[in-house]
């Protein structure tokens, strides 16, 4: 008989396994590194108050508990960890996400420029170099247009949220798996090209679970932190109110498109860039809400209305789970997915700045946010290069030894 | 007193539930099998065991109002819908979507919706459209693990491991609100019945509550306390409310029966039996028919015992 409840829950300085962590015990650690086949090995170790420590790696591997793996994250990856790190490189870099600028602008109210000119000015003060992200954006977009035609899979599903990707990893298996795009993001592919001129690089980003993705393994620590804007708010302001720092008009680029009705900025319009690539002189593109606003269909048509394929935009788990549903009983018709954990997508991401629920609701508050990210912006041309580099990562199926659970 | 042993489950029985015509039960258990037993000649015969859906653990059964549809959730994060074709319960849908183990399943009084809840700290809520289940919400309001899940009508209760009760109610603008309680219970909440305006908790603070649902809030009327030395597991009230049940994990089974009204019309219940070592280990479930007083329990033992209080 198994004994009652006993509940764990002060986290203190050490992460203490929740009742519900799956690997609570050192037991576990021994069948897993007999297993060759788990290469998430847990990191446990036991200090001298007999409490162990669980690392990112084993809360990415495990179904279980979020608040050890949250916990985690906010110890190792926080505004002052970031602070106390830029102290101690030569050269510091940060890139900034069109997602996680557009909520500052419009909670601080400065137009996107002024307030990409006040970080810029924040950032050099403290000796750190800003980037805009819209830059690599570009090179994941190039890099999924080039997946996409070289690819026999159907649907080709986008893996820029990592909240999509976690799940996916822990709840589906092989089969939905293999049908993931393996470009990288916009983030990694700014860790990888920047890593060589900078020797520490942070994100801002409009989403809490791209911590997670930048300490997967195979993203190789390129990206050292990542910080949310919601989390940058206060200091952002702050600083502006101390240091006297004027707003300044500069010429930022974008890859935001919003010139069609079925277009949508809010997650960096993947499927619009795709579609794009596809399309001839006169075809013609329909669209269709499934269900919900989040679940939107579009057809492309040729020139005598013969369907020439149909894609999906699909955002928030409810919908996820039904495509997931579709793809699994071979009823998808999809060729290429965007696929976004948020509902609403990333401008309404888990990390952007939260405003007052009964003043603003999300859905009257990402239309403006779109905005501000479209305006004055000169568009960037997303030609494709053929010399191009490819960056590519790799995601599978997360094996969760489960012991008893209640 | 009568009781009858139903003996069949190779592992820890986790739930029974009753069909609502009352004659037919169904429980799931570690052993990854729903099991049907139908009542013939006072004798509960095996009609149909239920495997095909589940690679761990059935932790939840549930009957929907008009008994068409058998929904199950189990450790393997899978929902299986099962509809009856006129002889049998047949599968026709797993939901997919829980990323974790799923503890409990609840069909609406309309049968129209079908929730879930889980360890994954979320409730889901599934809509059908031609046989056809999908996902209609996913409700993350609680800060821990789903316990539990129970319909009134078509509003929607849960507990949980953070101690608190959230209501779900279908608002103007299409979406779900959701209304937490604390409702001073000092660990989990393991599971929930209700009867017209009662609402029982019963929690693994040992004590068990009920409440009077009003004014959309949650009224505290009694608190169960000193009866059970471990968590309550599980309470039901009977039919008509004249009793209400509860099952430990201290492997007895206490019964309570209404004894007066008072002058606010709220019901006073006091305590009317004990089965001592009902059980040799916890009792998971215990669940009143929904015609008559029979009161269905399940335990770590294995076994599956109704009980009759009106003999």
């Amino acid at each position: 008989m198994f004994s009652s409840t006993i509940k764990i829950s002060s986290v203190s300085d050490y992460i203490v396994p929740s009742q519900e962590c799956v690997k609570p015990l050192m037991r576990n650690v021994k069948l897993q590194l007999d297993d060759p086949s788990i290469q998430l090995k847990p990191n446990l170790i036991k200090n001298q108050n007999n409490v162990a420590k669980v690392s990112l790696q084993d809360c990415l591997a495990c179904s279980g508990c979020v608040t050890t793996a949250e916990t985690i994250l906010i110890q190792t990856q926080s505004l002052e960890e970031f602070l106390q790190a830029i102290k101690k490189y030569q050269n510091p870099a940060i890139g900034i996400s069109p997602q996680a600028r557009a909520s500052l602008s419009y909670v601080l109210n400065y137009t996107d420029s002024e307030m990409h000119s006040i970080l810029h000015q924040i950032f050099q003060e403290m000796n750190v170099k800003l980037y805009d992200l819209a830059e690599y954006t570009k090179i994941a977009i190039n890099n999924s247009i080039k997946e996409f035609k070289e690819t026999n899979l159907t649907p080709l599903l986008c893996s820029e949220c990592p909240g999509w990707v976690c799940y996916a990893e822990k709840t589906l298996d092989e089969s939905i798996i293999n049908h993931m795009s393996k470009v990288k993001s916009p983030q990694q592919i700014f860790g990888a090209i920047q890593k060589k001129n900078h020797d520490y690089l942070a994100t801002i980003m409009p989403c809490y679970d791209k911590k997670l993705e930048a300490v997967r393994q195979e993203n190789n620590e390129d990206i050292n932190i990542v910080l949310s804007s919601r989390e940058i708010e206060q200091f952002v302001k702050d600083y502006i109110q101390k240091a006297n720092i004027i707003p300044q008009q500069v010429q930022l680029q974008t890859m935001a498109i919003q010139d069609q009705e079925y277009h949508n900025t809010s997650s960096n319009n993947y499927l619009d860039y795709i579609i794009k690539s596809v399309m001839m002189p006169n075809w013609t593109v329909k669209y269709n809400i499934r269900k919900n606003k989040d679940f939107i269909e579009i057809t492309i048509y040729n020139e005598n209305m013969e369907s020439q394929g149909i894609y999906a935009r699909v955002f928030g788990l409810k919908n996820i789970a039904n495509l997931v549903s579709q793809i699994k009983t071979k009823t998808c018709k999809y060729k290429y997915v965007e696929i976004m954990a948020c509902p609403l997508g990333c401008l309404n991401g888990g990390g952007q700045i939260q405003i007052q629920k009964n003043t603003e609701k999300a859905i009257d508050l990402i239309p403006k946010l779109k905005e501000i990210m479209i305006s004055q912006k000169v568009q960037i041309d997303n030609q494709y290069q053929n010399e191009q580099e490819i960056y590519l990562t790799q995601f599978k199926h997360v094996k969760n030894e489960n012991n008893f659970q209640w | 007193m009568n009781c009858q042993l139903l003996k069949d489950h190779k592992e820890r029985v986790w739930q029974v539930a009753w069909h609502p015509n009352g004659q037919i039960l169904a429980s799931c258990s570690s052993d990854k099998t729903i099991k049907l037993w139908q009542l013939m000649n006072d004798q509960y015969k095996l009609i149909q065991t239920l495997d095909e859906c589940h690679t761990k653990s059935v932790r939840s059964v549930s009957f929907s109002k008009d008994g068409q549809f058998l929904a199950s959730g189990g450790f393997d994060t899978v929902v299986g819908v099962w509809m009856y074709d006129g002889s049998k319960y047949k599968l026709i849908q797993q939901l997919e979507g829980h990323e974790s183990e799923v503890k409990g399943v609840a069909w609406s009084a309309d049968s129209n919706y079908l929730a879930s809840c889980g360890r994954d700290k979320t409730v889901w809520i599934w809509d059908h459209e031609d046989l056809e289940f999908s996902c209609n919400c996913v409700l993350q309001a609680h800060d821990e693990d789903v316990k539990c899940i129970k319909w009134k009508d078509t509003t929607l209760y849960s507990g949980s491991y953070d101690n608190s009760v959230i209501r779900y109610t279908y608002g103007e603008d299409d979406e779900w609100d959701h209304k937490q309680f604390q409702i001073e219970h000092q660990s989990t909440i393991w599971s929930i019945d209700i009867f017209n305006k009662l609402l029982l908790t019963t929690s693994a603070d040992c004590t068990a509550k009920v409440f009077s649902i009003q004014d959309g809030t949650l009224k505290p009327i009694q608190t169960l306390q000193g009866f059970h030395k471990e968590p309550i597991y599980s309470g039901s009230f009977s039919y008509d409310g004249l009793y209400f049940a509860l099952g430990s994990a201290d492997n007895k089974i206490s019964v309570f029966k209404k004894d007066a009204i008072d002058e606010l019309g709220y019901p006073h219940y006091a305590l009317d039996q004990i089965f001592k070592d009902a059980f040799e280990f916890d009792v998971n479930c215990v669940a009143f028919n929904p015609k008559n007083y029979l009161l269905a329990t399940c335990s770590d033992d294995e076994n599956i015992k109704v009980f009759n209080l009106q003999l």
